[in-house]
């Protein structure tokens, strides 16, 4: 017992000659200290997808961190492959920040990390193009809600080039070629269908599967040009009128133009990933008489999609889950409607 | 009249020897008692691991370097240590050579007793927290083992003013220790620069030694081991618990080793004392062992370069040998009043290590090299310089038998691979004059 005592008192002794030391130590208790372990903290958020704390800790590794290598020193004879600008673009990627995950995975293409024999490669070439397709398809989105149906097709050819989803651009090109003709036409000329030859006939509808190993990192295509827009046989094509619903076929999921700006312009920001701007336009939207429920269902997602991203609190989580199920909006949810909306926020609003 | 002569010397070499030999001591029987570092990277780098203490050997070379830890890791280590000792075993110290019997060789000859072993001495787990700043550790230590056998077949020697020899009785010695911790050991971070660690130690002991006098076959003949003169047994079994502190200081953040480093540690670990029983004859006594206390500073110099790293290492550590003396060693040399002609002084190591790292190779080798300094810690006598006869041959006995001590030099060598993500392999050797130590261990990181 004396012996236990005297260690303890040793001990305790120890404890408190440090203690001058310790207020500044208990207030970094929070987040890690060392780089490597706000790295591995990322990864385990990566792997539970709990995307803001995941950018967090990959920001602060890199702030605090060593340059990104495939081999780098922790501790004692120990290494790991530190790539977090990696792990911050598949972070925005899953978080609807395309531009961002755009711009992260080009970095990493310029720092070597990822090369065709590592583990990582096959997804990250697979997100690069995801992001890159993302952003694209987004900005086309974007530009038809500005009326800018030219520029939609650049952005078109470009989310084409990765391969990632042709038949959803195509789609959505279709009803860029409709509505761009729709604002060339008469209101009353008889149309044939719009023409998608330009993107269809693309050299780039060919490129390889997506999971090809030795496929290139996705590069940009070149942008088309105006005079590509002119060249299509705009006077062949018959504009068809404007429908009055979302289209939702393709999974593309644009508001009408007889839609109301704030519902449009609302899942635009939504799809934008700009949950926080979505929110009070979708929120007018369905408020109004009459309203259709996707804009209910998209508010729900951007209140949930606002809290996933650190924007809102749990209890904003809890009143969304409760408010979504108890007007049972998911009887409105097409499968369509699910391919695009993160399955993640779905999750959480369809969680009992 | 040369068999008279003999006869009168065995009488009266039995008459002067027979009170000593019911009263035994085994203090003429050297003990050597080592306190290595755990690990193979830690033996490969000449032990020189205060500083460094970066894997989870650290819960025993230094608790604060477990916060360097950031995945959970499992540790074991096999070690063989092949360790021999001198002890006077026969000859004649002085006077002359008979030629007969067993008395036919001028001088001192000292026998070895191997003390040889192949264990698994440390197991250890070490759970790192990140979030919170600390790591904690669990391990199991054999401190030391020591296994020793001497049989010494009796000396000769001979005063100058005497017409007769005497003769030591021969003297069997078994001396079995086993010293086992079990740690529980904590790290905190107090800043990215330091960090203070502490281990709490139950420790298991065990002693059992048992030396026997037995008579010789004539005065000159061998030892008649059917007839026992006289023993002594040292028994024990016991626990006790100790801390050991430590604190590790980094002249950047620590966790930065893109350009060159220097880490600093400090620890301080508590020997435990432990109780035993003595029977010396009738003579019944409680001691106790108490094992030496150390402290230890070190350093650690990491310089990177582009696919190369080079560790240089330092450490000197003070062990205090001299608590052995009180009682351990006393209790062995107090049935000849010789207590206070024992000593044991404390030593100082100084310890230096390397490794090189390729970084660019599979399986990222470390060659790792070391050398240390192991001061003499061997019991030594101060002579009584006596003028009576039987004094003074005591005296030159015990002086003979307790010379061998000596500082030594040992080299290590070593080398690390990482195997896998989750597998990490080291080797490393230990040699010295008196002391060979090979060690595996293998680290197994869980999680991410």
């Amino acid at each position: 017992v004396q012996a236990v005592l005297r260690a303890a008192l040793m001990v305790a002794l120890f404890c408190a000659l440090s203690t001058p030391v310790w207020p500044q130590a208990s207030s970094s208790r929070q987040t890690p200290t060392r780089w490597y372990d706000a790295y591995q903290e990322g990864l385990r958020a990566v792997q539970k997808r709990d995307w803001a704390a995941a950018e967090k800790q990959f920001l602060q590794a890199k702030a605090t961190g060593p340059q990104p290598a495939r081999r780098v020193f922790t501790y004692g004879d120990s290494y790991i492959p530190f790539l977090p600008d990696y792990y911050l673009g598949v972070v925005y990627l899953n978080t609807n920040r395309s531009r961002d995950a755009e711009t992260a995975f080009q970095l990493v293409r310029k720092q070597n990390v990822i090369t065709a024999k590592d583990p990582e490669y096959v997804a990250f070439e697979r997100q690069g193009r995801e992001a890159t397709f993302n952003r694209a398809f987004t900005q086309a989105q974007q530009l038809t809600a500005a009326g800018n149906f030219e520029g939609v097709r650049a952005a078109l050819q470009e989310a084409l080039t990765t391969n990632i989803d042709n038949a959803k651009v195509q789609m959505f090109s279709r009803e860029n070629e409709t509505q761009l003709l729709a604002k060339a036409a008469p209101p009353n000329a008889t149309t044939a269908p719009p023409s998608t030859a330009k993107l269809e006939d693309s050299p780039v509808q060919n490129a390889p599967p997506p999971v090809a190993k030795t496929a290139p990192p996705p590069v940009a295509a070149p942008v088309a040009t105006n005079s590509s827009v002119v060249k299509t046989p705009v006077g062949r094509i018959p504009v068809p009128r404007p429908q009055n619903e979302t289209v939702k076929d393709g999974g593309v999921i644009v508001p009408p133009r007889t839609a109301s700006a704030a519902l449009r312009n609302g899942v635009l920001a939504f799809f934008s990933g700009d949950y926080g701007g979505a929110i009070p336009l979708l929120q007018g939207a369905a408020q109004q008489p009459g309203a259709d429920p996707k804009a209910q269902i998209l508010l729900a997602c951007a209140k949930v999609g606002l809290v996933l991203t650190g924007g809102g609190d749990a209890t904003t989580l809890r009143q969304t889950q409760a408010e979504f199920q108890s007007a049972a909006l998911d009887r409105y949810l097409t499968p369509a409607d699910r391919r695009f909306i993160s399955p993640k926020i779905l999750q959480q609003l369809e969680r009992r | 009249m040369q068999r008279i002569r003999l006869a009168a010397c065995w009488v009266l070499a039995v008459v002067l020897s027979c009170a000593d030999a019911a009263a035994q001591t085994s203090v003429q029987i050297p003990l050597q008692f080592d306190l290595i570092n755990p690990g193979a990277k830690s033996l490969a780098m000449g032990g020189a691991f205060a500083g460094l203490a970066d894997d989870a050997t650290a819960g025993f070379a230094n608790p604060a370097g477990l916060r360097e830890l950031g995945r959970t890791e499992v540790s074991v280590e096999t070690r063989g240590r092949w360790h021999s000792s001198p002890f006077l075993q026969r000859g004649r110290l002085s006077g002359r050579v008979q030629n007969e019997g067993t008395d036919t060789i001028a001088g001192p000859v000292f026998g070895e007793s191997d003390d040889n072993s192949f264990r698994v001495p440390f197991v250890s787990v070490v759970v790192p927290q990140p979030q919170r700043g600390w790591a904690l550790a669990g391990f199991r230590h054999e401190l030391t083992r020591v296994n020793q056998f001497t049989f010494a077949e009796g000396v000769f020697f001979q005063d100058p003013r005497e017409i007769t020899s005497r003769r030591e009785f021969p003297q069997e010695g078994i001396r079995k220790i086993a010293l086992t911790s079990y740690g529980a050991a904590g790290a905190f971070e107090l800043n990215p620069r330091i960090a203070v660690g502490a281990t709490v130690s139950l420790h298991t002991f065990r002693l059992l030694s048992d030396f026997r006098r037995f008579d010789v076959v004539g005065f000159l003949g061998p030892p008649n081991r059917s007839v026992q003169l006289g023993r002594s047994t040292q028994d024990g079994k016991d626990t006790a618990v100790t801390p050991t502190l430590g604190i590790r200081a980094c002249l950047k953040r620590c966790d930065d080793r893109q350009t060159a480093s220097a880490r600093f540690g400090f620890v301080y670990r508590q020997g435990a004392t432990f109780t035993y029983d003595t029977q010396s004859g009738p003579a019944f006594r409680v001691s106790r062992f108490r094992v030496p206390n150390v402290f230890a500073g070190g350093v650690a110099l990491e310089v990177p370069r582009p696919g190369r790293r080079l560790l240089i290492t330092g450490e000197i550590k003070r062990t205090t040998y001299s608590r052995l003396k009180d009682d351990f060693i006393v209790d062995q040399a107090v049935d000849f009043q010789l207590e206070n002609n024992v000593r044991l002084n404390d030593g100082t190591e100084v310890r230096a290590g390397v490794q090189y790292t390729i970084e660019t190779a599979a399986w990222l080798p470390r060659f790792r090299a070391g050398i240390w300094s192991d001061p003499d810690h061997t019991v030594k006598y101060v002579p009584l310089s006596a003028d009576h006869p039987e004094l003074r041959l005591r005296d030159e006995l015990l002086s003979i038998a307790l010379s061998t001590g000596r500082r030594e030099t040992h080299y290590s060598a070593g080398l690390g691979l990482t195997l896998s993500p989750t597998v990490e392999w080291n080797v490393g050797a230990d040699f010295a004059d008196s002391t060979t130590i090979v060690s595996a261990s293998v680290i197994l990181k869980l999680g991410r």
